[in-house]
């Protein structure tokens, strides 16, 4: 047992580099609680592999500590650190049946035959797939290999499970249908994941706790809620969510709002803005569904008008489009029963709460 | 519904159905002939310079025409030998029309090669026979200035040294022929002819493994002097599996080395690898001549460093040999095998070490059976190469590393012994075709383990 229960896992000012010119991974400061399911979100590129490739040690941090259960493993090669690790491909030996892939592990830890064959059989059942121990991957479907290489990485019953987007390959029904397999499955055996994803939907339905990477930087580490209704930094408001960016100044600053001043002179009051000095460069960011239209927007403190330039249609929803505060544009998520009296050309009121709305940098 | 509108109906849905198969497969043979007309080129290339030659070589090394076309009477009367003791006088009467027929004089060189394969020394009984009988033909006649061997014989005649015909010319035939040579008496030859009438003769095919169809006409080996060709074969194996092995030592962990540098240095060893195949067999096994032979680069190193007081044997001897078929054949195995590896991704090998398998584990159990295909390949590859190995044992070799490939060429080219050439090339064949049945077997068993 770890002497802090919310530090099973530990990067201390880690760093990584493969090469002098670009630090892939910059000072990354990162616990996670024994038990968590943590996940690396990030656009491709942004370092999350390479995190994760440094805890599960198949490279090694060009500086900081990387601490399991209260010791360094730095240097420990990857076979005796007992993390188990899915991967995108699956991986999954094709010259061995399922049942052969899962005792893959067990025989390397030198466990009895009958052992063995229990830990299978439990394992393969987790997943639902008894019935496939003599099958080779080749004979099973993507969701089916997905499912096997799950039951292989937890079969030896590690703390730690890594998985470096696991769903990629699959088709879009069946990664809805996995990911809340793998948010139960996690649920009912308590084991710490460390789970990587481009996908920011994913992120928010499985997660406990979402770093959002960028640049080999962590922008953000909060709940899915917190990331999404608060995100702390404009790079975290883009990459999760839909999200209208209007570029502005700070005009005037009260205690918890701020006034910001857009490009063709509209005022706007936002809340929330974390030291802030009067005339600096902002970007406030709001989210479609939080813009209200018609009466419901007439007595907002941020109230506007403006002519619809485009309805976009999205089954079940539409987007109004509507230009404002100077280049940009405004997003607006309503319903059908809405939108229904209004038709391009029409001017309409909208507006948002100070709260709905942040100034970031 | 009416009776009546079923037949309809259905009637109707038949004669459709009819028609679409009739298109469908009218576009399905159009395909098949377009696809066909494709690969029509390689077809024919394939028959004419790979079947054809294959087939022949099956059908010389048991062709069995020699004795007919050279011995027509012969071959007609011998029939009615029994093959108990001496064929009846008939027979040593159409041998001696045979022989004395000067227009057929080239068929029956012919065929006193072929009974030589069969019997040695036939060859020079014939051609004393022949010179024999025309000498009795011309004391019968007018007096002429005795002539040596007759047309066509002179340049094979190595025993041709006339009889003195002291006797007067004797009456019946086989007087005449025993006159002549005293083993026209013994059974032995007149079997050996007997046996070249037959439609299909196994003398080549038993030849090539040292056998031979004895005087009671069991099959038996041949004399230990002359049993050369199951060693022949066991050498050719022997130095293919002992140069395939070399190459397989040193090309897997070269392999392996090429996979792990960066990219750009990878391909640039790749090239080194292959930069041989750009100069011919021959110009590298010439070079490796120019190295290793006794006054060569490699002694003088040796001499001039003090390693030996003596020059070394390197070449013209197995050691030779060796040296020169790895260099040839290791980018044959190198190829595969490092085609294989960079086509594995290194999530498996990641995938074992997380499951917790050390290195040898990983190795073993995962790596090497992923490679497994292109080992299997390079193998392959090498091992049929190297039986075929021509040029370079005949340079670098000694008279005891010649390979089969050697005594093919020989039999063809000095020998003129095409029945010889195409029975070791037979076996050739086959000892490829149970390799790669045993390689089949085999690669099926370790896959399906
Ligand atoms: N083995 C490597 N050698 C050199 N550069 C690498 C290597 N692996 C990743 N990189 C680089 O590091 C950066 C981050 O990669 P990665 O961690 O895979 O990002 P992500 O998983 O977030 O897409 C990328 O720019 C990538 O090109
Ligand atoms: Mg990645």
């Amino acid at each position: 047992m770890p002497l802090n229960r919310n530090q099973f896992v530990r990067f201390v000012n880690v760093h990584k580099a493969y090469d002098v010119n670009t630090l892939v991974v910059k000072d990354l400061n990162l616990d996670v609680a024994n038990g968590e399911f943590l996940t690396l979100l990030g656009p491709s590129g942004s370092g999350k592999t390479t995190t994760l490739m440094m805890l599960a040690g198949f490279e090694e941090p060009t500086s900081g500590d990387i601490i399991l259960d209260g010791r360094s493993i730095n240097g420990i090669p990857a076979y005796k650190r007992g993390v188990g690790m899915v991967f995108q491909n699956y991986a999954l030996f094709p010259h061995m049946t399922v049942g052969e892939n899962l005792a893959f592990p067990l025989q390397a830890r030198g466990m009895s035959r009958a052992d063995q064959k229990t830990r299978i059989l439990q394992a393969l059942d987790m997943v639902k797939l008894s019935a496939f121990a003599d099958r080779r991957p080749a004979q099973l479907s993507g969701g089916q290999q997905q499912r096997v290489a799950l039951a292989r990485a937890l079969v030896f019953e590690p703390s730690l499970v890594l998985m470096d987007e696991p769903l990629g390959a699959l088709d879009k029904q069946l990664r809805d249908h996995m990911q809340l397999e793998i948010k139960h499955l996690h649920q009912r055996i308590g084991v710490t994941v460390v789970y990587v994803t481009h996908d920011q939907t994913e992120a928010l339905v499985m997660s406990d706790r979402v770093a959002v990477f960028n640049e080999g930087r962590i922008q953000q580490v909060a709940a899915p809620a917190e990331i999404y209704q608060n995100p702390q930094t404009d790079f975290v408001a883009q990459f999760i969510g839909e999200n209208n960016r209007l570029e502005g100044r700070v005009a005037e600053i009260s205690h918890n709002e701020s006034t910001i001043v857009l490009k063709d002179g509209t005022t706007v009051r936002s809340g929330s803005v974390a030291g802030t000095t009067s005339g600096e460069k902002r970007i406030l960011s709001v989210r479609p569904e939080a813009i209200l239209v018609g009466s419901d927007a007439a007595n907002l403190p941020n109230s506007f008008y403006g002519n619809v330039k485009e309805i976009v249609y999205l089954g079940d929803h539409v987007r109004l489009i509507i230009p404002f505060g100077g280049p940009e544009e405004l997003s607006i998520k309503l319903t059908h029963r809405r939108a229904a009296a209004i038709s391009v050309g029409d001017q309409v009121s909208f507006g948002w709460k100070p709260e709905e709305c942040r100034a970031l940098v | 519904m009416s009776t009546l509108d079923i037949v309809d109906d259905t009637t109707g849905v038949s004669l459709d159905r009819r028609a679409l198969r009739r298109s469908l497969h009218r576009v399905g043979r159009r395909q098949r002939l377009l696809s066909l007309s494709l690969v029509a080129p390689l077809g024919a290339f394939t028959l004419v310079f790979f079947v054809i030659p294959i087939l022949a070589f099956f059908v010389f090394s048991v062709a069995n025409t020699e004795v007919p076309r050279g011995l027509p009477l012969t071959t007609e009367a011998i029939k009615e030998w029994q093959g108990d003791g001496l064929p009846p006088e008939g027979v040593f009467e159409a041998l001696t029309s045979d022989l004395e027929n000067a227009e057929n004089r080239t068929a029956v060189i012919g065929a006193a090669r072929r009974l030589n394969y069969d019997v040695a020394g036939f060859h020079g009984l014939m051609t004393k026979t022949v010179s024999g009988l025309s000498r009795g033909a011309l004391e019968a006649g007018a007096p002429v200035e005795s002539s040596p061997a007759p047309d066509g014989f002179s340049i094979f005649g190595n025993d041709t040294t006339p009889t003195e015909s002291t006797t007067a010319k004797p009456q019946t035939p086989i007087e005449r022929l025993t006159g002549i040579d005293a083993r026209w008496s013994q059974e032995r030859y007149w079997k050996a002819i007997e046996r070249g009438t037959w439609p299909v003769t196994p003398l080549y095919l038993l030849t090539a493994l040292d056998l031979r169809i004895g005087d009671e006409g069991s099959i038996e080996r041949v004399s230990p002097d002359h049993r050369i060709y199951l060693t022949l074969i066991a050498r050719t194996f022997g130095v293919s599996a002992s140069v395939t092995l070399i190459a397989l030592i040193l090309g897997f962990p070269l392999a392996l080395f090429i996979k792990r540098q960066p990219a750009n240095r990878a391909s640039l060893i790749m090239f080194l690898v292959l930069v041989p195949l750009w100069t011919s067999i021959l110009v590298r096994t010439t070079a490796w001549l120019v190295l290793l032979q006794g006054e060569g680069l490699l002694n003088d190193l040796i001499v001039m460093l003090h390693l030996s007081e003596t020059r070394l044997p390197l070449i013209h001897n197995r050691l030779g040999v060796l040296v020169a078929m790895v260099h040839i054949c290791l980018p044959f195995m190198i190829l595969p095998i490092y085609s294989v590896m960079k086509g594995i991704p290194p999530s498996y090998t990641r995938a074992a070490a997380s499951l917790g398998a050390a290195p040898a584990r990983v190795f073993f159990k995962v790596y090497l059976p992923l490679v497994f295909p292109g080992l299997a390949a390079g193998v392959l590859l090498v091992f049929i190469m190297c039986l075929g190995f021509y040029v370079t044992p005949a340079l670098v070799g000694g008279p005891r590393d010649q390979m089969l490939s050697y005594f093919i060429a020989m039999a063809v080219n000095r020998d003129l012994n095409w029945g010889l050439a195409s029975a070791l090339s037979i076996i050739l064949i086959l000892i490829v075709a149970l390799t790669l049945l045993v390689f089949k077997r085999f690669a099926s068993a370790t896959l399906a383990r």
